[in-house]
């Protein structure tokens, strides 16, 4: 096993504390000696466990999609007019505290699921959109020329395409984006998979939990940028050294499966997710 | 391949590109040339729709493009710029793969395209295939940007100053691969440059442009030979103009049928350059010439050398 990869030891580590946790009771009684009650004992651990993943899983899914959703929409010519309305609303909701939020969609939703999913949700809402933009933004002029002049559709470049022509050239290449097409798919992923790195590098920058988490995170920002394509949007890293050491993390797992590693990152994002 | 009618296009109040009628024939390299702001690329980008005409048609064989969706219109075309922009994200076989895979080939059509395309450019396919776009030199870079503005089989190649970035040593052989590929593949090229040495090189047809019009059309041998406008002449360096025709006429145009002389024969097709490097190094001031087959034809001499007059004259004459 390579001691480095991360995804066996967070599995390793994770089955310890979730079944190993409560049978640590006595030295926590030990510790706090003054609580009746030093450990949660009403539910097992799996299952809270199960309740946090389906969390932040669906808050962060909602997030990443909308955020992306609204990012590309602000960069298209005829989006770009809502950009600043659009980035300082999703300011407006990283600002909020999370637990403000819970504080007044509490009385309003009740407890329970939805409260918590509606915080974490705008809570995400600013890096994934702010990221993509500048994402997008920061793509080099010269490739957007290459991708158009090759013949890319506006949708699957995902660039700017400012057609002058007749008005129904533009319902017509509406259509033809609308078109599900085996070409296309392929690009647009990649474009997601950007996405994706630069909200785990957001939320690295964030500094969001520990050092230990840090370094995961800017760790999945990196792979996703080797494995997903991701050296597109070229982003800074916070540090040159975490930098090149992921770097060599990346060309040895360049082969590694795509799959994995999103899996992998999304996790740790939605774990920062629920630190927050 | 490629006619344009009347066409203008207009940014603003400035007009980029000023009633152009111009016809590309098929199998030819037809270069546009003009200062910083001639509209030479403001042409160019119109063919693939990158700009549209404000005035004007375009035809690419029979077809308006207007009449085309650009983004298929634009995979009928190859297109290489000076930036080259490969995807960094990209190896170079799928860089190469990026028309092919837009119009859907088979995944080994695709596979045998690049390995064909790689060879042609001389990019040891097994070193090369797999390698990023971070990894190339800029010759490289350029070699694998043309091998995807061909990648699809396009009807026409359109190259903005591809090879301006490069250094002497590479753009040298970058513009003996371009011809070569050219003769290979017959395939219709439409060249912008802003370098005259490398239009007279490349061209068989020479296009000149200033503040939007042609102002001079013509072969490299006829521009060398009448300018014919004053900045034709000062692309063409404008005291050092002389220099030039030394490597476009051939030393035929200066023979003097049946006369003798010593020294090893030149052959007739060869640059006048030629000749006069050889009268300078050997001391000479005639030289024997021949034909390809190496028959002797007669001699050139050196004083004939500044008979540089316009060829039309001189024929008449």
């Amino acid at each position: 096993m390579n001691a480095r990869a991360p995804i066996p030891w967070a599995v390793i580590l994770t089955v310890i504390v979730t079944f190993g946790l409560p049978l640590a009771r006595p030295i926590f009684a030990y510790m706090f000696p003054e609580l009746p009650r030093p450990l949660y004992e009403e539910d097992p651990f799996w299952l809270l466990l199960l309740d946090h993943l389906g969390l932040v899983a669906v808050s962060g899914a909602i997030s990443v999609l909308g955020g992306i959703a609204l990012a590309i929409a602000v960069t298209r010519p005829w989006g770009a007019d809502f950009r600043s309305l659009v980035e300082t609303l999703a300011a407006m909701g990283q600002t909020f505290p999370p637990v403000a939020v819970l504080a007044v969609a509490v009385p309003a939703l009740g407890f329970g699921i939805w409260p918590a999913i509606i915080a974490l949700t705008l809570y995400g809402l600013l890096p994934v959109t702010e990221n993509t933009v500048a994402g997008l933004s920061q793509i080099a002029p010269a490739i957007k020329e290459a991708a158009r002049g090759s013949g890319m559709t506006p949708w699957c470049s995902n660039l700017n395409h400012h057609q002058r022509g007749h008005r129904s050239h533009r319902l017509d290449r509406r259509r033809q984006v609308a078109r599900p097409s085996h070409h296309r798919r392929p690009q647009c992923l990649q474009h997601s998979l950007c996405a994706a790195g630069r909200i785990a590098h957001r939320l690295t920058r964030l500094g969001a939990g520990s050092a230990l988490r840090t370094s995961q995170l800017a760790r999945a920002a990196l792979e996703i940028r080797c494995n997903g394509g991701c050296a597109m949007n070229s982003y800074p890293v916070a540090s040159t050294d975490l930098d090149h050491q992921l770097a060599e993390i990346c060309a040895a797992e360049q082969a590694k499966e795509r799959f994995w590693c999103i899996l992998e990152s999304l996790d740790n994002v939605l774990a920062v997710f629920d630190l927050a | 391949m490629i006619t344009f009618e009347n066409v203008t296009r207009i940014f603003g109040t400035w007009k980029a590109v000023d009633n152009v009628s111009l016809k590309v024939e098929p199998g030819e390299l037809l270069v546009l040339i003009g200062p910083s702001g001639s509209g030479k690329s403001t042409l160019l980008r119109m063919v693939n729709r990158l700009i549209e005409p404000t005035f004007g048609t375009i035809k690419l064989g029979n077809d308006n493009i207007a009449s085309l969706q650009p983004e298929v219109l634009r995979r009928r075309i190859g297109y290489a710029i000076q930036s080259v922009g490969l995807f960094p994200h990209w190896t170079v076989e799928r860089n190469i793969a990026t028309v092919p895979a837009l119009l859907g080939w088979s995944k080994e059509a695709i596979a045998k395209r690049v390995e064909e395309l790689l060879v042609l450019l001389q990019l040891d396919p097994a070193r090369y295939r797999k390698a990023f776009p971070h990894e190339l030199s800029g010759g490289q870079a350029q070699r694998v940007g043309v091998a995807r503005a061909l990648a699809g089989n396009p009807e026409v190649l359109l190259m903005d100053e591809p090879f301006g970035a490069l250094d002497p040593i590479t753009r040298a052989a970058l513009q003996a691969e371009t011809l070569r590929i050219q003769r290979q593949l017959g395939k219709t090229i439409l060249f912008v440059t802003h370098d005259m040495d490398e239009a007279l090189r490349l061209g068989t047809r020479i296009v000149v442009l200033d503040q939007g019009k042609p102002v001079r059309i013509g072969t490299p041998a006829e521009i060398v030979a009448d300018p014919g406008h004053a900045l034709v002449t000062e692309l063409l360096g404008g005291e050092s103009l002389g220099l030039r025709r030394l490597s476009i006429e051939t030393v035929a145009s200066r023979l003097r049928k049946g006369e003798k002389a010593k020294g090893t024969a030149i052959a007739a097709t060869a640059p006048l350059g030629e000749a006069l490097a050889r009268m300078l190094s050997e001391s000479v001031e005639t030289l024997p010439v021949r034909d390809e087959a190496g028959k002797a034809l007669g001699s050139v001499h050196l004083s004939d050398f500044p008979r540089t007059l316009k060829p039309k004259k001189a024929v008449k004459a």
